[in-house]
Parts: structure tokens; C-alpha cells; sequence
């Protein structure tokens, strides 16, 4: 049996997959090994709504097998990761984080799960979240089936949401890399808060199906992982045209470095005042730093500016009118007053409200959003701004507290359907903050490549909490 | 089967509020008070929307595409 020392635990996808090959160790030890972190270290913080052993030794036997036999389906081939339990694995427990669906259990695994299957990942463990992704709008990091997530860098404070589990597990090495979803900001800013790197893929680019919805026009589902390089391994897995789903855009994704365009041919757009009034005070050396490091790989940074916009209003609007009639029955026969959260709870309710001129409004304005984003990418490639203006909130602190400036990026991003990723870019006081770079739709290998260049000359991803 | 009908089967079924329930998540009853602020969010939207103006040809996002 290998004897695997902490550090090992944040090793990139392709260490572990090296150790694999070299023999070191098998991908039924590496699978235990994370599992038995997971099972000790999990509860710490709050990160793990269901182990999964014994279907995770299978597949790990089985990729065993595959390796033997030189038989090489993916990078991810006998590598462990978890999964936000908003995602359906077949006859296990998909609770959505939400008391009322405790003991939910689905028929089928979503498509992301199986596409991971077929090419040798190894599921070990279901990831918690915010109560039903938090769209109803929940005050407190409570508001989840496996209370407040915490965050490995300081348990005082949040994981961010609603992608809790998968931000605070890869941040605590208990997976290499977890699947989260986001709808409005809910990969990118557990990804921040936890000092890991996520990726938001394009709207329609990996299939939903088999994943709670929450608003079926805003709903996507995208790797948190180490390095920005994981992610594009992940991706090139996930991604995928799937009739399954609605809203696919019938689209593959092929993760290619080797076509990656060089730095120096990349205009980058940012708003000089998102790094300075834009992000709290303790903050602004971090991100002053990174904007260094950006301007030194060689990108020409030019001021760009994202129209002035209702954006959180139009994003509120869009996903209570969806969420009203996704969970309708949960309102109609009462249990949605079985959720933790009561903010959340009367948010769902009052869901029930919206108008449809509202929503329509809402829908036309995106419209609008989209045109002046198609606009501002004919001139540059990327737009880079802090991901959040603050490090984790504190678990004891409702999320609704004053003083903490918006990002209006996250929901203008996602009303645009942009992807987006987080790069871990320093500390602020001893929390991770992080940029994001946002491209225009299916740019996905752009943003990898400037996030791994960012990466090239940094060292934050490869931080790790305090043991 | 689609998402729509994964989550209407989802919330039809609730046979689910279950022991596996932690004793972490907190009772919430309802409470007016989060109930009007939930209505003043929606209503602050509602009038941040209506601000900005849009040619009567702009048609919503129905089958929305990146």
C-alpha cells in the first residue's frame, strides 16, 4: 500500500495520473486514499454529503485494468473527483443540498457523470451545496442540508456558493478536482473565496441533463480543479452536444494547448476602477499585484468598460420567474418551508409572483446584453477583473452585509452565456482572492491558455490552506 | 428524459423529507418579515428594469444561445 504524504494531495491530474502509470501506487489506493480524507477530513468542513466506496473501488479496479493493459482513456483515467450533489449518479441519494429532497434517488446518472464514467474517472464522493443552488436567495451560509460549508483556509468563514463542497474539498485536498455548477456566480466564487481555479463554461457547452435545474436559461455546469491546464483536461471530458438537453449547443470542446495563441497577440480589456473601488481596501495590493503580472506576460491591457446595465436586477428577475415554476409543487404542497433558510424560503415563494412583463423585459434586455458583449469582443479578447471585490465572508455574518462593492461581471457574464475563470491571485489578510478572465462565448482554450500562462508566473493555485 | 421533467417528477413525488436530513439545518418557519423584503427585491427590480428603454422590436431570449 502506498504511503501518500499530505502535499501529495494537491498534486495536478497529471502528477497523480504520473504516479498511476509509474506504478507507484494503484488508482484503487489513490481512490482509498482520497476517500479516507474525505471520510476524516470532510465533516471538518462541512464538504461531503455522500461517500461513494464501493462504486468508486469498481471503477478504480476497472481503470486498474485499462492501465495494465496500457490502455489510456483520458487524463482523468483512475483519477478520483467529486461531484455537486445537484448532479444525478444512479441509485444513490441526489438530495439538491435541500431537506424536502433528502432522500431523493434518481434512476439515471446525468450525462457529465457518464461521459466521465466512459473514460475512467472514478466518482468517489457527492459534493454539498447552498439549499437548491440558493435561488431563492438564501442570508446565511446555513442554508444547505449539510449546514455552512467551510473554508479550509480559516473555518470562521465561508466556502462561497453554491458550489460549497466542491470549492472547500479541492481547496482541503480532499478530491483533485470536483464538478460544480453555476448559474449566477456559483462556480466562480467558491473557486475565489477557496483559492482554487474554476472554469465556467460557455452557456449550452456541457450538458445539464440529469442536474437539478434552477433556471433553465442560465444553468451550467463546469470543473473547479488546481490549475487552469486541469480544467481543460476536464472540459475536452465534459463538454459535448447533448439532445438530452435543451439548451446544448451541439458543440465539442477540444482542449488544445498546442494551438493555444501566444500572449503577446492577446488584447485584454479591463475597467482600471474595478481594481480600486471596485474591491475592498485589504484587498487592492493583491490585485494590484496580479494586474502587474498580467500586463508582464507580454497581453496589451487596454480600458474596457461593460455597459451600464440592471444586471443583478434583470439575473434576479430571469431566475425567480424560472425557479417559480421549476419548484411550483414545492411552494403548492408546503415543503419548501422545510428548507433551512427562510430568506431562501420566502424568495422561492414570492417566485411565485413575478410578472411575466417582468421576465419578458428581462429576456429582452439580454438580447441587449449579449449585442454590447459581441461589440466589446471585436476589439479585444479577454476581459480580466477581480472575481470577487472580497475575500469569504464570515459564516456568523449574513451575506446580504453592507460595504462590499458588486461584481457586476459574474451576472452580466452569465445573462451573455460567457465563460469565465478564476484565477487564484494572492491573499488578503490570509483569504484567497482571485481574477477572472471572461472571453466571448466557446473561447473556453483562450482563457485556459491565458489563465496557465497567468499561472506560468504564479504561485497562488499551488497554495494551500494552513493544515 | 428531460430536465424539466427530472424536476417536475422531483417535486411531484416528495416522498422525500427523510431522517437522512441533518440535524445541522436549522427549522425555518415563515416569516413576514422575509417575505416583504423578498417582495421590495422584486419590486426594486421590477423598476430598475422598466428604467431602461428597448426598441418595441427586441425580441426576448426565449431559445437562448450564447
Amino acid at each position: 500500500m502506498a504511503n501518500f504524504e499530505d502535499d501529495f494531495f494537491f498534486s495536478s491530474l497529471s502528477e497523480l495520473q504520473a504516479g498511476i502509470k509509474a506504478r507507484k501506487y494503484s488508482a484503487v489506493e489513490l481512490a482509498r486514499a482520497f476517500m479516507d480524507r474525505l471520510e476524516k477530513i470532510g465533516p471538518r468542513y462541512n464538504a461531503l454529503a455522500l461517500l461513494l466506496r464501493e462504486p468508486a473501488i469498481r471503477a478504480a479496479h476497472d481503470a486498474d485494468g485499462d492501465f495494465l493493459r496500457d490502455r489510456i482513456r483520458s487524463p482523468l483515467q483512475g483519477i478520483p473527483y467529486g461531484a455537486k450533489d445537484l448532479i444525478s449518479v444512479a441509485g444513490n441519494p441526489t438530495t439538491w443540498g435541500a431537506k424536502p429532497y433528502a432522500a431523493q434517488v434518481f434512476e439515471q446518472d446525468a450525462t457529465v457523470i457518464k461521459r466521465l464514467a466512459k473514460t475512467g474517472a472514478v466518482l468517489v464522493g457527492k459534493l454539498s451545496l447552498i439549499e437548491l443552488a440558493g435561488g431563492g436567495g438564501y442570508r446565511f451560509a446555513a442554508a444547505s442540508l449539510q449546514g455552512p460549508c467551510l473554508n479550509p483556509w480559516d473555518r470562521t468563514r465561508w466556502a462561497g456558493g453554491s458550489s460549497s463542497g466542491s470549492g472547500s474539498a479541492v481547496a482541503a485536498g480532499l478530491v483533485p478536482w470536483a464538478l460544480g455548477s453555476e448559474t449566477s456566480g456559483s462556480i466562480l466564487t467558491p473557486s475565489a473565496f477557496c483559492g482554487i481555479t474554476g472554469l465556467r463554461p460557455t452557456y449550452g457547452l456541457v450538458s445539464r441533463h440529469g442536474a437539478m435545474a434552477l433556471s433553465w436559461t442560465l444553468d451550467k455546469i463546469g470543473p473547479m480543479a488546481r490549475t487552469a491546464e486541469d480544467c481543460g483536461h476536464i472540459l475536452d471530458i465534459i463538454a459535448g452536444g447533448d439532445s438530452e438537453d435543451p439548451g446544448s449547443a451541439g458543440k465539442r470542446f477540444y482542449y488544445a494547448p498546442q494551438f493555444a495563441p501566444e500572449m503577446k497577440e492577446l488584447t485584454v480589456g479591463f475597467n482600471p476602477a474595478d481594481f480600486s473601488d471596485g474591491v475592498i481596501t485589504e484587498a487592492r495590493p493583491a490585485f494590484a499585484e496580479a494586474l502587474r503580472v498580467v500586463r508582464g506576460l507580454g497581453v496589451k491591457l487596454v480600458e474596457a468598460k461593460i455597459p451600464d446595465l440592471p444586471y443583478s436586477a434583470m439575473v434576479s428577475t430571469i431566475i425567480a420567474a424560472e425557479m417559480g415554476s421549476i419548484f411550483e409543487d414545492l411552494v403548492a404542497t408546503g415543503k419548501v418551508d422545510e428548507l433551512a433558510d427562510r430568506r431562501q424560503i420566502a424568495g422561492i415563494k414570492v417566485s411565485q409572483e413575478v410578472l411575466a412583463k417582468d421576465y419578458l423585459k428581462a429576456m429582452r434586455l439580454r438580447r441587449l446584453v449579449q449585442k454590447e458583449f459581441a461589440k466589446i469582443f471585436l476589439d479585444i479578447d479577454l476581459l480580466l477583473a477581480p472575481a470577487r471585490s472580497a475575500p469569504a465572508n464570515r459564516v456568523s455574518e449574513p451575506l446580504d452585509r453592507p460595504g462590499v462593492p458588486p461584481t457586476p461581471l459574474i451576472p452580466a457574464g452569465n445573462l451573455a452565456g460567457l465563460p469565465a475563470i478564476s484565477l487564484p491571485c494572492g491573499l488578503a489578510g490570509n483569504l484567497p482572492v482571485a481574477i477572472q478572465l471572461v472571453g466571448e462565448p466557446f473561447s473556453e482554450n483562450k482563457l485556459i491558455a491565458a489563465g496557465k500562462a497567468f499561472q506560468a508566473s504564479t504561485d497562488w493555485h499551488k497554495r494551500r490552506p494552513p493544515a | 428524459m428531460s430536465r424539466r421533467r427530472l424536476a417536475a417528477m422531483a417535486s411531484s413525488t416528495l416522498a422525500l423529507a427523510s431522517s437522512q436530513a441533518t440535524a445541522q439545518v436549522q427549522p425555518a418557519a415563515q416569516s413576514d418579515d422575509d417575505l416583504g423584503v423578498q417582495r421590495d427585491n422584486l419590486r426594486r427590480n421590477r423598476e430598475q428594469l422598466q428604467k431602461v428603454k428597448l426598441p418595441m422590436e427586441t425580441e426576448p431570449a426565449f431559445m437562448f444561445k450564447a
